[in-house]
């Protein structure tokens, strides 16, 4: 293999990278809700438009890192979180998108997944853009 | 396997360059909001086994990645830790392998080096959504891809500017004649 073929391989994958991430950045799930995982397991559903007054919730990871998510109307994200790296704080709220966040540490995973519809068509229905 | 006491001493050396390059890192505060993007300074000394020659071979490079790994992961006192380093360190350790034998050309190191850092990121990434069964991981690889690229690309430059000067030190580390 060239290495002139392999520079145009990682450009390529650079252009595809940045299509990609604009592109997801701008998707927006309707008829959606937030769901809130630790190691893969599912532990609370929230509907975020039904959200009256804002809370908290405290999720203790093994380890014994805490991480402090408030819920408000529309949005959800975690204020507070004794993990060294606080990315999760910095992802901030997330309301429609699928970008999701997460805690490493924790094992702490938050994401926006469309609600189902009786005929279980929701997943396409869901998305729109 | 034929080690002799220099080789095993320098091999110690290395390991504990490497070993002291990923605690500093760890010490940077992340500038983006996304977990596992960082510089991979660590990779330099990965780069430099291997395209070192002489008397070194790709396996004193594999022993020095295996123990920075593992010694790395008693640093940061998490299992899981072990668990995504071993993966993305032993897929990048493949492609750069791999590449540095199938790419012809001068100035081949920053494309080994991203192929490494790109096959990195991929097995994180692989590892977050076995472990946390959550697909919605996938959303970080585009993000993931360009810092890899960027990242990978800077550690290259930087292995590359190191074979360029220092040519009588690093000839004698080559050939083991210190």
């Amino acid at each position: 293999m060239k290495k002139q073929t392999c520079i145009i391989i990682i450009l390529f994958l650079m252009l595809f990278s940045i299509i990609g991430w604009t592109m997801s950045v701008n998707i927006h799930l309707t008829n959606s809700c937030a769901k809130i995982y630790q190691n893969g397991e599912l532990l609370y559903t929230i509907d975020l438009e039904e959200v009256k007054e804002p809370y908290e919730i405290k999720i203790t990871g093994d380890g014994g890192c805490e991480n402090t998510i408030l819920v408000k109307k529309g949005e959800i994200g975690v204020v507070a979180a004794d993990c060294p790296d606080k990315v999760c704080i910095h992802t901030g709220f997330i309301s429609d998108g699928i970008q999701p966040v997460v805690c490493l540490p924790n094992k702490l995973v938050i994401q926006i997944e469309v609600k189902y519809n009786i005929d279980n068509s929701g997943v396409i229905d869901g998305v729109a853009k | 396997m034929n080690f002799s006491v220099k080789k095993m001493v320098y091999m110690a050396l290395l390991t504990t360059v490497s070993l002291s390059m990923f605690v500093i890192e760890q010490q940077i505060p992340p500038f983006v909001p996304i977990p596992a993007v960082k510089i991979g300074l660590a990779n330099t000394i990965t780069l430099f086994v291997l395209f070192l020659g002489g008397k070194w071979h790709w396996r004193d490079a594999v022993i020095i990645l295996f123990m920075r790994i593992l010694l790395s992961a008693f640093i940061v006192g998490q299992p899981m830790s072990l668990l995504f380093s071993a993966v993305g360190g032993f897929m990048a350790f493949f492609i750069m392998l791999v590449s540095k034998n199938v790419i012809k050309g001068e100035q081949i190191i920053p494309i080994v080096s991203i192929f490494g850092a790109i096959f990195h990121n991929i097995g994180q990434i692989l590892v977050a959504v076995l472990v946390y069964g959550s697909f919605s991981v996938f959303y970080y690889l585009p993000v993931l891809f360009i810092s890899a690229i960027i990242s990978g690309f800077l550690t290259g430059v930087c292995v590359t500017i190191i074979f360029r000067k220092q040519r009588k030190a690093l000839d004698k580390i080559r050939n083991l004649t210190i």
